[in-house]
């Protein structure tokens, strides 16, 4: 019985441990900015990236400045990446015209500050030759996780870029920018 | 004891599993920023009632008709609140239906025809969002964001990506706390 209940805190301690570890590595907002887009360019030159591939994300206003990664959505299942802000590549690259799709964890080193976001502000997409383009937050708003009518493809060029929110991630916050 | 352990737990178990069973189905509704359907009417600026308010709002207003049915109201304050409005006819339900939908929040409207809709009972529901009222917005009447099926993810997506985990750090914070407790609980009962 002894053993038992030194086995039950010993195993406690360890879930703690890597609960708290999980909590700091999504929290800590430094881990993940990159301060040039020049030094992230020359990174990702070497993974054979078009020139015309986003490669990085920013948001002044917020304090955001992301990595893009591509992702894919396959047999219901959406790719996420820890490392940045993923863009769902069967939607139009952004600055194409319609609809292109960006999400990421609502963790405090990628876009908790999102649902901040005010339409006025501008997202600037970085891409890989290192040129930008800029768009113009035009919408904000809360959906829930089975309004996929977001996705939708559009005549205009835009962004649409969420994470999710309210009580236990049972909401997604949803930004929609258009280009300047 | 067992007895009593599992009768509660097959109690919490089938209300926990439980799910009313109605004659209808709410329609889908888009999001104001991304619009479909037939743009009904459009007023760029001026006051407008928004059902369940007891004053006007001044902004913009678009009205699409998504089918027979159902229709999406987006309001745009000039301050740049919006709200949206689902609005679903309803002629079809019975009472008992009705009752229940304006129990999950939605407004009963006797008569559409006050606001420039059928002559029809409606059920409505408003929602929030916020919005950039274009000063320079197209008024050919031409739905600009039109939505089509996006190349690849068109209609097979269910959800949207699930991009948060605080669940999964307070069920590990929360197992690690009962183990612990379990841990010394076994070690006093000694």
């Amino acid at each position: 019985m002894q053993l038992l209940s030194k086995l039950l805190v010993v195993i406690g301690v360890l879930i703690i441990t890597i609960a708290s570890y999980t909590y700091w590595q999504r929290n800590n907002p430094n881990r993940l900015k990159f301060n040039a887009a020049a030094e992230y360019v020359v990174v990702e030159k070497n993974t054979q990236v078009q020139d015309s591939d986003p490669i990085g994300l920013v948001i002044q206003d917020l304090g955001i400045r992301l990595p893009i990664i591509e992702a894919n959505y396959f047999e219901d299942r959406w790719e996420t990446t820890s490392e940045g802000v993923s863009y769902l590549n069967s939607t139009v690259q952004p600055g194409e015209i319609g609809n292109s799709v960006l999400y990421g964890h609502n963790w405090g080193s990628i876009l908790k500050n999102l649902p901040k976001a005010k339409p006025g502000q501008t997202i600037q997409i970085i891409y890989a030759d290192g040129s930008t383009k800029d768009f113009e937050i035009t919408y904000t708003q809360e959906v829930t996780p089975n309004d996929t009518s977001i996705l939708k493809n559009t005549k205009d060029t835009r962004i649409t870029l969420y994470t999710c929110s309210g009580f236990l991630d049972s909401k997604r916050f949803v930004v929609t920018a258009l280009l300047k | 004891m067992k007895y009593i352990i599992s009768t509660i737990l097959s109690a919490v178990i089938l209300v926990a599993s439980a799910q009313a069973a109605f004659a209808y189905s709410a329609p889908d509704y888009p999001t104001c920023s991304n619009p479909e359907g037939i743009l009904k009417v459009r007023y760029d600026e001026g006051d407008h009632g928004i059902v369940g308010e007891d004053h006007l709002f001044s902004g913009s207003d678009e009205v699409y008709t998504l089918s027979d049915t159902s229709l999406l109201q987006c309001f745009c304050a000039d301050n740049g609140g919006g709200i949206q409005t689902n609005w679903w006819k309803v002629s079809d339900l019975s009472q008992n239906d009705i009752d229940s939908l304006i129990k999950q929040g939605w407004i009963f409207v006797a008569d559409g025809a006050g606001w420039g809709l059928d002559n029809a009972p409606y059920l409505a529901k408003n929602n929030d969002y916020s919005c950039k009222d274009s000063e320079n917005s197209d008024d050919s009447g031409e739905v600009l964001s039109s939505s089509t099926e996006a190349p690849g993810i068109g209609g097979a997506v269910l959800g949207l990506a699930a991009t948060g985990d605080n669940k999964f750090v307070i069920a590990w914070l929360s197992l690690g706390v009962a183990c612990i407790s379990g841990g010394l609980i076994l070690r006093r009962s000694k």
